[in-house]
């Protein structure tokens, strides 16, 4: 057992005095307030007991090492445990539950630290987005949406067949004309992409796939997933979108360092269409924006959902998946909850509807890239 | 050493210098503390993490009896990075933004980036030379502390010519780029009141470089090629699978299909070890040589570093990053100091009397960049 040293008792030890590397052999004693340091020429200091710093906190089991606030260079070793014992009794602050104490501090400030940091980014790439989105010039919009374009669509050929081109610009304009708060009427761009899907694109145009409109089921279905696509251009979905990834991208720097660029990220149709991701809140807000149109305009909604029925037969047999799965699809997927917007399509009051195109427009319309394709 | 020496209460004289590490137990039980509190503050610890593992393995550095002590604070690095963060990498970040939504031409963004990418990589050399100095103000033995006394800023623009030069050299300016980096920074390094020394150029290094390099390129190259010819030849052997109707070619198909499949392995299994070891080679080659140049008082430095034990080093090390999934990384470290400690011999004498505290203010705080870039293992 080690035994508690008694008052002014001594002990063998070693002294740095931080002004030289010298050591020297000193003799330590434990006095009342202070602690004693001789060696054979006379005393060479005393440090007081609430002063002292440990460099690693003292234990019986090893070499008590100490330093003191006036001398931070200085440093005494005595490696004896009776000394461990006395030291920490008359200094508790030098103790293995001290220096516990002052850990717990720190981890309690980084914890602090970390939620305020989490509910700083949660404002910053939720809120803050969307806000910049309106905020920022219309130039801006436009030179994101070219790049974003030429990302995307860059090496696809573009579909301008003439008479489809005629018969996709009088579905605009009547869609737009029944769109009451449209900044500006979007261009529709057909570019033949190997996937089926349209999207909104920064600056408020719109791209279409030659695949979407040779599968879809008639025009009407093709004006539902327009005027879908003008309700993300009147909400800026996509300039909010693309202003949150940079904002992740920029966190992401800022922690781990490096660099990644959005025209590198964006890496082709798959790339942007993984980053359009919205929200199932962001695509029932483009539902109702899509059904005020159509309502407005006179056009079936029906169109609509017989596309979406047609979605959820190209992913293949969800019917047979389990819950799970379809449920972990539908999150994943850019239009999440089909079934849930196909119920509320079909519980519409139905409207006075006329024809969307002609056939021989809607002919002209769906060849639209067979000129490209030569 | 002897107390006998003694008159009144200095002990040393002239002595010798020993290095050794001697591990202690604790730095386990240090990983998982730290991970732990770690995941509990969202890595925001990590820089006190980082500060208790290197106190741990600085203390088992001993040197004349004595350990190193390691004084820097969890707050300074936490600091360093703060600041880092603001004045270098959010406006940096904040530019790009800028070009890429406000520029019409992808070729000016594109500038814009690699603009940034140069100053990076000029802050790559600034930052190794300010974390060094944080480091060497921040270790003690027997209270007195070393320092960097050159310009960070100097040294940055020497590294970053040199990384320039490097692949535009084919990396035959590695050993040249290596020696005087490391001269600049040992030349400006102190213990005390004392400055190091190097001397020495990088002619000696050009033979074991010449070995690495031509070693790694005339063998390793072939294997390089045989995996391009296999994939080539399985290419084509899986288009004849499709298109090609005479079945008397079957043969010719099933041994290009073997070369196809064993090309990638034969590479797998011979270039890559062929390479580590040339590597290895060379790099032991290069740290024994910088340690042979430098000097410290009377004193000379050692170093017998060899190829294979740094390739087991390596193996082993890479190991325990890959099953602990990053999280024993003070073990690697721990093993890397130790490699060097056991292996490290120190001729001459010093004359600890001679050496007195450095003079000048110390960083008050830590290694920002280093840190934001993740520049070396501690």
């Amino acid at each position: 057992m080690n035994t508690r040293p008694g008052q002014n008792a001594t002990f063998p030890g070693q002294f740095f005095d931080g002004k030289s590397a010298m050591a020297q052999k000193v003799v330590v004693r434990l006095s009342t307030n202070v602690i004693v340091m001789s060696h054979a020429d006379g005393e060479i200091g005393s440090w007081t007991y609430k002063d002292l710093l440990a460099p690693e906190p003292v234990a019986p089991n090893k070499p008590t090492r100490l330093t003191h606030a006036t001398a931070p260079y200085a440093r005494l070793v005595v490696d004896a445990p009776e000394f461990a014992i006395g030291i920490v009794e008359r200094a508790p602050q030098l103790s293995r539950r001290a220096d516990r104490k002052r850990t717990f501090k720190v981890v309690a400030a980084c914890f602090a630290a970390a939620l305020i940091v989490v509910g700083a980014l949660y404002a910053f790439l939720t809120i803050a987005p969307r806000q910049a989105a309106f905020m920022m010039p219309d130039e801006w919009r436009t030179n994101l949406g070219n790049q974003v374009l030429t990302a995307v669509a860059g090496s696809s050929p573009h579909c301008t067949a003439e008479k489809g081109a005629a018969a996709i610009n009088q579905l605009r304009q009547r869609l737009s004309h029944a769109d009451a708060g449209i900044q500006s009427v979007p261009q529709i761009f057909v570019y033949d992409l190997p996937v089926k899907n349209a999207f909104a694109l920064p600056g408020g145009h719109i791209v279409v796939s030659g695949k979407l409109v040779r599968e879809a089921t008639g025009p009407d279905a093709l004006a539902g997933v327009l005027a879908h696509e003008m309700g993300h251009v009147a909400r800026r979905d996509s300039e909010t979108q693309l202003i949150r990834y940079l904002g992740i991208s920029i966190v992401e720097t800022l922690l781990f360092g490096g660099g990644s660029y959005l025209s590198e990220t964006i890496g082709g149709t798959a790339g942007y269409l993984t980053l359009l991701r919205y929200s199932r809140d962001a695509e029932r807000r483009a539902d109702d924006h899509a059904i005020a149109l159509l309502r407005d305009a006179g056009i079936d909604p029906a169109g609509l959902i017989s596309f979406f029925r047609q979605i959820q037969e190209d992913k293949g047999g969800s019917e047979e998946s389990s819950a799970t799965e379809e449920t972990f699809a539908s999150i994943l997927s850019t239009h999440p909850g089909l079934d849930e917007r196909i119920e509320v399509l079909e519980a519409l009051e139905p409207w006075e509807t006329t024809p969307t195109l002609t056939a021989q427009q809607w002919q002209a319309l769906i060849t639209i890239c067979s000129q490209a394709a030569q | 050493m002897s107390a006998d020496q003694v008159s009144g209460g200095a002990v040393d004289g002239e002595v010798p210098v020993k290095i050794q590490y001697l591990p202690k137990p604790g730095l386990g039980a240090l990983v998982i503390k730290n991970l732990f509190l770690n995941i509990l503050t969202l890595f925001i610890y990590s820089f006190w993490a980082k500060t208790e593992v290197r106190k741990h393995i600085w203390s088992c550095v001993q040197v004349m009896d004595e350990p190193l002590e390691y004084t820097g604070r969890g707050l300074e690095l936490f600091l360093g990075f703060i600041i880092v963060v603001f004045v270098i990498m959010l406006p940096l970040s904040a530019l790009q933004t800028y070009v890429a939504l406000a520029s019409e031409d992808l070729a000016v963004s594109y500038l814009a980036n690699t603009v940034s990418a140069l100053i990076i990589l000029f802050l790559v050399g600034v930052g190794t030379y300010r974390a060094r100095r944080y480091r060497l103000s921040r270790t003690l033995w027997r209270g007195i502390r070393g320092t960097l006394t050159g310009s960070s800023w100097r040294y940055g623009a020497q590294s970053f010519i040199m990384l320039i030069l490097l692949p535009l050299s084919l990396f035959w300016t590695m050993p040249w780029m290596n020696v005087s980096l490391t001269s600049r920074m040992t030349r400006e390094m102190t213990f005390g009141s004392r400055p190091f020394s190097f001397s020495g150029g990088s002619g000696p290094l050009y033979k074991p470089f010449a070995i690495f390099w031509f070693g790694t390129t005339v063998f390793a190259l072939p294997f390089l090629a045989l995996v391009i010819y296999g994939l080539v030849f399985a290419a084509g052997s899986a288009l004849l699978g499709d298109f090609g109707t005479d079945n008397s070619d079957a043969t010719n198909g099933t041994l290009v299909e073997i070369i196809g499949a064993a090309g990638p392995i034969l590479t797998i299994a011979l270039a890559v070890p062929l390479f580590l070891f040339l590597r290895a080679f060379y790099t032991a080659a290069e740290l024994n040589y910088l340690a042979a140049c430098t000097s410290y008082e009377n004193l000379r430095f050692r170093l017998q570093a060899s190829a294979w034990s740094l390739v087991g080093l390596m193996i082993v090390n890479t190991l325990i990053l890959l099953l602990s999934l990053g999280i024993a990384a003070p073990f690697v470290q721990q093993r890397l100091v130790r490699y060097l400690c056991d292996r490290l011999t120190v001729d001459g004498s010093l004359n600890v009397a001679d050496i007195l505290q450095a003079q000048g203010e110390a960083d008050k705080i830590g290694e920002g960049i280093a840190e934001v870039f993740d520049i070396d293992a501690f």
